[in-house]
């Protein structure tokens, strides 16, 4: 099967030929329906979430200029469809000490969580991601899950290029801290 | 730098063996059916507009013809009834078309009947 490029999709879909629409669904729905199940961590929402992003998508098809690439277009539009969708359930999220997140040591974490077995390691990476806001997950599933470049993580947000940088820093550091509060209650 | 580039690596190759959730199987049908649904909604709602333009701009020209018309000044209209005497003819003339159409479309349907 002839694979065409994303651009081809949408100019079929913006001349009216809405059939174009399942390829683009074909290429984005199971990444786009796995990164709001992350966030959200239900099969029944997040199945509607991404049913109203591609309703978005295909609503705001006709404005799309192309200047930045469709994947990361539908992702902004997954990224604040999600957000807000979690903002309205006002969930509250664990606050970290400063000095904690400063005074963690990266190297310690790698070495003692790296001889876990592999399925616990991922369970408490996926226990540590639910401690984080909803923001910060999206940010580092952007950056390690879809692997995104900074400019592009920066276009989905809506932050400035250092804003991404310093926040993508810090998230990382506030998810070794939990990681390691974990690590200790488990040697305890 | 090495380390900051090893605890990337650490935490990527992490991430990457995160299992990741399966779409439901129903999900691209639904989706197809909902963008179909929404197409002729929006080609509805296109007609509408389209219809409510056009009734704007008829009436609007309207307006303005009529504006125009009493500004210009209308020349006055006389109109006298036609002469009326002869309306009693003209209502039986048409009584007896209208008899004899009635009577022919009764006879074709006989013979319609008939010939089946």
């Amino acid at each position: 099967m002839e694979l065409y490029s994303d651009i081809y999709y949408v100019r079929r879909i913006q001349a009216g030929d809405t059939s174009g629409f399942a390829c683009l669904l074909d290429r984005y729905s199971r990444p786009v329906y796995s990164l709001i199940f992350k966030l959200v961590r239900n099969k029944e929402d997040a199945e509607e979430l991404a049913q109203d992003v591609f309703m978005k998508v295909f609503r705001s098809l006709g404005t799309f200029r192309a200047e930045s690439s469709l994947s990361t277009w539908i992702y902004k539009i997954a990224y604040h469809t999600a957000i807000s969708e979690i903002r309205k359930k006002k969930h509250e999220f664990l606050a970290i000490d400063e000095a904690l997140i400063e005074n963690v040591s990266e190297e310690k974490l790698a070495e003692t969580f790296g001889t876990n077995d592999e399925n616990e390691q991922i369970n408490r990476l996926d226990a540590a991601m639910a401690a984080l806001s909803p923001d910060e997950q999206a940010i580092l599933l952007f950056f390690y899950t879809e692997e995104k470049s900074i400019e592009d993580i920066a276009s989905i947000t809506g932050l400035s290029l250092s804003n991404v940088k310093t926040r993508l820093h810090r998230i990382r550091k506030k998810l070794f801290v939990l990681l390691t509060k974990m690590e200790e209650q488990e040697n305890e | 730098m090495n380390e900051k580039k090893q605890e990337d690596d650490w935490l990527k190759s992490l991430f990457s063996r995160m299992p990741e959730e399966e779409l439901p199987a129903s999900f691209g049908e639904k989706m197809m059916k909902r963008i179909e649904a929404e197409t002729v909604r929006l080609r509805k709602r296109n007609e509408r507009i389209g219809l409510a333009l056009v009734i704007l701009a008829s009436s609007g020209l309207i307006g303005l013809a009529t504006a125009t018309l009493l500004y210009i000044g209308l020349p006055r209209i006389e109109w006298e009834l036609p002469e009326l005497s002869t309306l009693p003819f003209y209502l039986y003339i048409g009584t007896l078309s209208l008899l004899l159409l009635g009577i022919d479309h009764i006879l074709v349907r006989l013979y319609g009947k008939k010939n089946e």
